[in-house]
Parts: structure tokens; C-alpha cells; sequence
């Protein structure tokens, strides 16, 4: 199955995912908009953690992931990346 | 303290994002001076954020329809119709003493040297965080910066004019029915140096006005200089291999 979420953050940038899931599972994800996060590769490596993950997993996994990479992020958060994940399984 | 000035006047998208990141890599270096370098695009170019889908933000049978190049820039941000502007990077190490180290502060500095360089052109503007310049609540100015081997990269783009009716046919719209308004939209929140001064001002004298902002907002003597042989020669191998690169323009 192929999702797309928009979502305009509050007081901050353009959110748009481009998710493949099977069920339950994450089988591929673009995260894409205007925001800004240092180090760029950290969206990489966040979509390379999200692939095969478990939709139920997503909300503890990206929290973990901000915890440990600390990267400095403009225009999207974290409650909103989750939001958006989510909004493309509708 | 001295600072190299570039004028490098109009280049295609690939050789302009090349040159950019090849001055970032010297100056992490070591083997550069810290550079202001003032560029035009010719042909006119959108440039995407590094985030950005290039298939979502961007009609590219209409970019090859008109000749204008598309890009995927290093810096995050949004999409750009690089045409009738003056575009500007600062390239410095985060260390350095007259830049302040956090994201935001060393935004708003660089922004402060274009806010001072329109001033000399007559033009009252302000920064409003994170990366734009407004002028009369219009937006003149967007900026984007990145941080890789302890060194800033920020480039920005100054409208000298707009013509948001050709912008729109090279980007993408969430749907048809929506374009009317978003253009009427963006008229109503995007402004130009010549919409300001209701005269045309000339290339060579927007990058003066912005080279002595610069010069004036990090008081450096800002030497006018080239691009090294070196500089030249790794901006030519990065343009073949990521920018003229049909999979990093699609990354995403």
C-alpha cells in the first residue's frame, strides 16, 4: 500500500511523507519539506531506522532517535513527524 | 581582519551549487580566505531544499520547456526560481570570532550584512527568524545555511524583480484549482528591489550595495579575489558528480 501525508506544522514549515507499508510494517518512507535539521544526513538515517519498523513502534523509536542523535532541528518536531507518519496509513 | 569577495556573475545551476561547496571545502581547509561570493543564474534555475521531493515541488517537462535548470541544493529550505536576483554565500568556520556559533545567531548576522546592504540601495528591511528578509511585510530575501566540517555555508537569494505568474508554471501546486489563489497569495506576500524603488536597478549595483552590507556588518576589508585553480577544478568534478547527477537531483 502506498500513503502520502501533508501536513503544515504550527509556526513552522511543510511536512510531506511518501510511505510503502505491508500491514502493519514500514516498507519504505521519503520525509520531505522546507524545514532544516543539522546534520542534513540525519533524515537519512532516520528514514534507514524507520524501514521495517512496526507502525506501533514508530512513536518510541523517533523519540529515541531525537534523544540519542540531538540533532538541531527548524520548522518540524517531533510530535509532528509522528503525526504525519501516521496520517499516511488513512 | 580580511575576507575574500567573489564576483562570479552568471552561471549555470550545477556550476553555481559546485562552486558553493567547493569554497566550503577549501575554506575548512584552510586554503581560502573566509568568502562573501555575489552570483546570478543564467540560465534562470529552481533550486529545491535538500528535503524537498523534486517530483513533488517541481514541473520539470515545463523547466525543460522554458530552459531552466533544476537542482537539489546541499542546504535545506524550500524551492527557488533563481532569475532576475542577486544570490549571495558566506562561507566561514563556525569558530570564527566575529560570527556568533549557535544556527539562529549566525542566521540573523549574515542577514543583518544584507538588511545593511539594502539599506544603501534606499530599501528599509528586517531579518524575521529563521531565514527571511522583509521589506513593508513582503518577503525580499531567502536564506539557507549548512554546517559541514566546522564551517558555515549560508547562501540566500535577493529578488531585484519577480514574476510569480512563470515561478508557479515551473512548481508544482497541490491542485489546479488552488493556483489562482496561491498566486494571488504569494503577489500579496512577496516583494522585489524594483517593486520597492519603482525603478530597475542593475545587477553590478545590488551586489556593491550587498558586498559593502558585508563588509560593514562583520567590518572586514573584503578583498576582491578569484576562485583558486583548486577551487575551480573541485567545483568542476562536484557539478559532474552530484549536481549534473540525475540521483542525487531525485533523491527524494
Amino acid at each position: 500500500m502506498k500513503g502520502k501525508s501533508v501536513l503544515k506544522v504550527p509556526n513552522g514549515k511543510l511536512l510531506k511523507i511518501f510511505l510503502e507499508y505491508d500491514k502493519d510494517k514500514i516498507t519504505k518512507i521519503k520525509i520531505t519539506g522546507d524545514f532544516f535539521i543539522h546534520p542534513e544526513e540525519t533524515i537519512d538515517e532516520l528514514e534507514k531506522e524507520l524501514t521495517g519498523l512496526d507502525f506501533q513502534s514508530v512513536n518510541k523509536m523517533i523519540d529515541e532517535f531525537f534523544e540519542n542523535k540531538k540533532p538541531t532541528v527548524f520548522g518540524i518536531t517531533t510530535d509532528s513527524l509522528k503525526e504525519a507518519i501516521m496520517n499516511c496509513r488513512r | 581582519m580580511e575576507w575574500r569577495l567573489l564576483l562570479t556573475k552568471f552561471n549555470d545551476a550545477f556550476t553555481n551549487m559546485a562552486i558553493d561547496e567547493a569554497i566550503l571545502i577549501h575554506r575548512s581547509k584552510d586554503k581560502v580566505p573566509s568568502t562573501i561570493r555575489l552570483y546570478g543564474w543564467l540560465p534562470p534555475a529552481v533550486s529545491i531544499g535538500y528535503f524537498q521531493s523534486l517530483e513533488d515541488e517541481v514541473n520539470l517537462k515545463k523547466c525543460n520547456e522554458f530552459g531552466v535548470d533544476y537542482i537539489r541544493r546541499i542546504t535545506g529550505g524550500g524551492a527557488v526560481f533563481h532569475d532576475k536576483e542577486v544570490t549571495y554565500s558566506c562561507v566561514v568556520p563556525i569558530n570564527n570570532p566575529l560570527m556568533p556559533t549557535d544556527i539562529l545567531g549566525s542566521y540573523k548576522k549574515i542577514c543583518a550584512g544584507l538588511v545593511k546592504g539594502l539599506s544603501h540601495l534606499g530599501i528599509e528591511s528586517s531579518f524575521v527568524p529563521l531565514n527571511d528578509i522583509i521589506s513593508n511585510n513582503k518577503k525580499i530575501s531567502g536564506n539557507a545555511q549548512t554546517r559541514k566540517f566546522h564551517t558555515i555555508l549560508q547562501h540566500g537569494t535577493i529578488l531585484i524583480d519577480t514574476d510569480v505568474d512563470k515561478m508557479f508554471s515551473l512548481l508544482k501546486v497541490p491542485s489546479e484549482k488552488l493556483r489562482d489563489k496561491m498566486i494571488k497569495h504569494v503577489k500579496e506576500r512577496v516583494t522585489s528591489i524594483n517593486a520597492i524603488l519603482g525603478r530597475e536597478v542593475d545587477f553590478d549595483n545590488v551586489c556593491n550595495a550587498l558586498a559593502r552590507g558585508f563588509k560593514e556588518e562583520f567590518d572586514v576589508d573584503l578583498i576582491k579575489g578569484e576562485l583558486t585553480e583548486s577551487e575551480l577544478k573541485l567545483a568542476e568534478k562536484i557539478a559532474k558528480e552530484r549536481y549534473k547527477n540525475r540521483e542525487w537531483n531525485h533523491k527524494r
